[in-house]
């Protein structure tokens, strides 16, 4: 019998970057890597898994902006050509290094890797991620949850509650849409929460959500077990809390795992190492290096100084990680139960992207876990949210407080001078959407196409990316641009309407171009009899 | 397949500077700040204008935060080209709006623009104790404090950085 409860929760997110209007995307490909290097691997993970008949539960936040990527067939036919060129590059960097003894077994693992990247998403899975995730969770062990539409920081939309609703809604309806059943928890992008967001989610019919650890820990009132059992919040919908240390055993740069000197390099890439006649066929078509995936040295200490890297000492360190993540969770949980004098729950999630991308054993580390986790302890078991409760233990009522997982522990990093300026356009938009569906409640044909159309532009601009690649201070003119696209569009859009005279061939540019949410019903943005605008009374 | 154009899609349209509406927007940001922002039309200050005649416009323009709890209230004076402000609050968990208005010179206050409520963020453990649910052992390190921000931004972050090494490559694509 366990004592308490493991709930890993990987949140899968990109913002939408599809770009037909560019040959080379440097956006698209934040998206191909992080399909070839962490989706598909972690999919795979799970496929054996399952294959081997460990009892393992993983909880995966599916971003509506990434679900859609992966419907597209713009970019499932661009991820081909990507593939493709990363395969011939494969070829020459396995010819350059034949007779490097340490780098030749390195060029053919890539080789390896790419080849099976193309394998399972062209033969394997027909380019159907939502299929292949679909079977995953139709065993029982791992539950799919969603996320608001376009990951929009809702904290800061809340000034339009109907705004909020309708990124949730957008998010529901997709998810039944694509995986055959409504979500039962959602990821809030960025883990942030406002007063009054709760409502919301009871609204759309949404059992749980997570919330950082002092979004849990500065509950009122204090909540007597922590973070080591969600909370009831006065809407009736379930908050689990962050928990501090496992989180911090893999996040942290400098005391976690993956910032290990065994653990491969992610900056050394032959796409800045290598002459430039040999790799400008796989750079920015304007000669600007880029990282190409083919990295061969392993982190080896704070200096540039790097050494090869040797993936059977990495496959030992991620043995030696996992086994030590367990024991910890062991010692915390037999701990806790023994305090608490009920099973706790440890909840403990990342970003997808973290695992495959950023650090490359992360994949396999989790195999290894769930490995260990089933067959060399009885301590705790793995759960989903929804299993927890179902256990139907008594929880108790209290208030979250506002906080998000970002910098400084609340809205700072989507809230400073450098992206400020959004808000007086995001918020005149939701308000103005909000208007047109109330005052075009029965709309149809091109009316209604074009206030469906509304209502993608507002989302695609309130998506969370956006503020916070400015706040980051790289690539900040792409998210100022795609903010300032999707409000001019809207309100160029939005003067059509009320004047009766849509543009016909302009309308299906925009269709066809920004066509995330193809079934969106803009009366989602209905005004709305919300007890949320009352939430900061209390 | 169709290839748009960014500015064919964009029909030459460029992002308003106002939208010719009276508006003042209180968001929160932590628990000690606030960020507000408004919009005043040239008929709204005229109205005004027309009232408190030449007066007016040399009358200091401020922001009053009032909190809701005690019904006390603090000023911020603002530039009158300024459009928006970040505000120190002293209470975290506190409901808070703003008004603005002007000061004219016999010390009266005349209020232009009302924003919302907003409720400021928490950052210490509750003082209420529900009865009916017994606290453990781990809430006795106290002062607890939680590490905040110990997760995405560094590694989201880098995964744009990365991408981009050197200078003279920022901003572009």
């Amino acid at each position: 019998m366990s004592q308490g409860y493991l709930a890993i929760v990987l949140h899968a997110h990109l913002p939408y970057v599809r770009h037909p209007e560019h040959p080379f995307s440097l956006e698209e490909k934040w998206y191909f890597e992080a399909l070839t290097e962490a989706y598909l691997p972690l999919f795979a993970v799970f496929e054996r898994l399952l294959a081997d008949g460990i009892d393992f539960r993983i909880t995966i936040s599916v971003s509506p902006t990434l679900a859609g990527m992966w419907q597209d067939e713009y970019l499932r036919h661009k991820y081909k050509g990507y593939l493709e060129r990363l395969l011939t590059l494969a070829d020459k960097e396995v010819e350059r290094t034949a007779n490097d003894p340490l780098f030749a077994p390195l060029a053919q693992q890539y080789k390896q890797r790419f080849q099976e990247a193309y394998r399972r998403f062209f033969r394997q899975y027909d380019g159907d991620m939502v299929a292949a995730l679909r079977r995953l969770a139709d065993s029982g062990k791992v539950e799919l949850i969603t996320c608001a539409g376009t990951h929009g920081y809702l904290p800061l939309l809340q000034t339009q509650p109907e705004a909020v609703y309708a990124q949730v809604t957008a998010a529901m309806d997709q998810h039944t849409h694509l995986f055959g059943q409504p979500p039962k928890g959602i990821w809030l992008p960025e883990c942030a929460y406002d007063y009054g967001i709760e409502q919301i989610l009871r609204e759309a019919g949404i059992n749980y959500f997570f919330l950082d650890a002092h979004g849990i820990g500065y509950a009122k009132p204090r909540p007597a077990f922590g973070t080591y059992s969600p909370l009831i919040t006065p809407s009736g919908v379930a908050a689990f809390g962050r928990d501090e240390e496992s989180g911090k055993q893999v996040w942290s740069k400098t005391e976690g795992y993956p910032g290990d000197f065994d653990y491969r390099d992610f900056y050394r890439d032959i796409g800045f190492d290598l002459p430039l006649d040999y790799i400008r066929p796989f750079i920015h078509p304007d000669e600007i290096r880029l990282h190409t995936g083919f990295k061969y040295y392993r982190i080896t200490g704070k200096s540039d100084d790097k050494e090869p890297y040797c993936p059977n000492k990495a496959a030992q360190k991620l043995a030696e990680h996992a086994g030590n993540f367990m024991f910890n969770r062991e010692r915390q949980i037999e701990h806790l139960a023994g305090v608490m004098g009920r099973p706790p729950i440890v909840v403990a999630p990342y970003d997808a992207e973290l695992f495959g991308h950023w650090w490359y054993e992360g994949p396999d580390w989790l195999e290894v876990l769930f490995r260990k986790v089933y067959y060399e302890q009885t301590v705790f078991s793995p759960i989903t949210p929804s299993e927890y409760l179902s256990l139907n233990m008594p929880l108790q009522e209290a208030e979250p407080s506002a906080s998000s997982w970002g910098d400084k522990g609340y809205h700072d990093v989507w809230l400073n001078q450098a992206n400020d300026w959004t808000y007086r356009h995001l918020h005149m938009a939701a308000e103005r959407m909000v208007k047109a569906a109330a005052d075009f409640p029965a709309a149809a044909g091109i009316q209604k196409e074009a206030l469906n159309q509304l209502g993608r532009e507002l989302l695609l601009a309130q998506a969370s990316d956006w503020p916070f690649i400015m706040s980051s201070g790289t690539m900040v003119r792409y998210a100022r641009e795609r903010v300032e696209d999707h409000i001019v569009r809207f309100n160029r859009l939005l003067e059509q309407i009320y004047n009766a005279k849509i543009e016909r061939e302009w309308l299906e540019k925009l269709k066809a171009n920004d066509n995330l949410f193809p079934h969106l019903d803009y009366r989602s943005f209905a005004p709305k009899n919300t007890t949320a605008k009352l939430a900061a009374w209390h | 397949m169709y290839k748009a154009d960014r500015h064919e899609l964009n029909a030459g349209w460029k992002l308003p500077g106002a939208y010719g509406l009276d508006r003042l927007v209180l968001l929160p940001k932590d628990p000690h700040w606030l960020f507000a922002y408004w919009e005043v039309t040239a008929e709204l200050e005229n109205k005004f204008r027309m009232k408190y005649g030449a007066n007016w416009d040399s009358a200091q323009l401020v922001l009053r935060i009032h909190d809701l709890e005690t019904g006390g209230y603090k000023e911020v004076a603002l530039d009158c080209r300024s459009v928006n402000n970040y505000l120190q609050v002293d209470e975290p968990d506190r409901a808070y709006f703003v008004e603005m208005g002007r000061i004219l010179p016999n010390g009266s206050f005349i209020s232009m623009l009302t924003s919302n409520i907003v409720r400021t963020p928490r950052n210490s453990i509750s003082a209420v104790i529900d009865p009916s649910w017994k606290m453990f052992a781990f809430w006795r390190r106290q002062p607890h404090s939680f590490v905040y921000g110990n997760s995405s931004f560094e590694f989201q972050a880098d995964l744009t950085a990365a991408e981009l090494f050197t200078p003279e490559t920022k901003e572009e694509k």
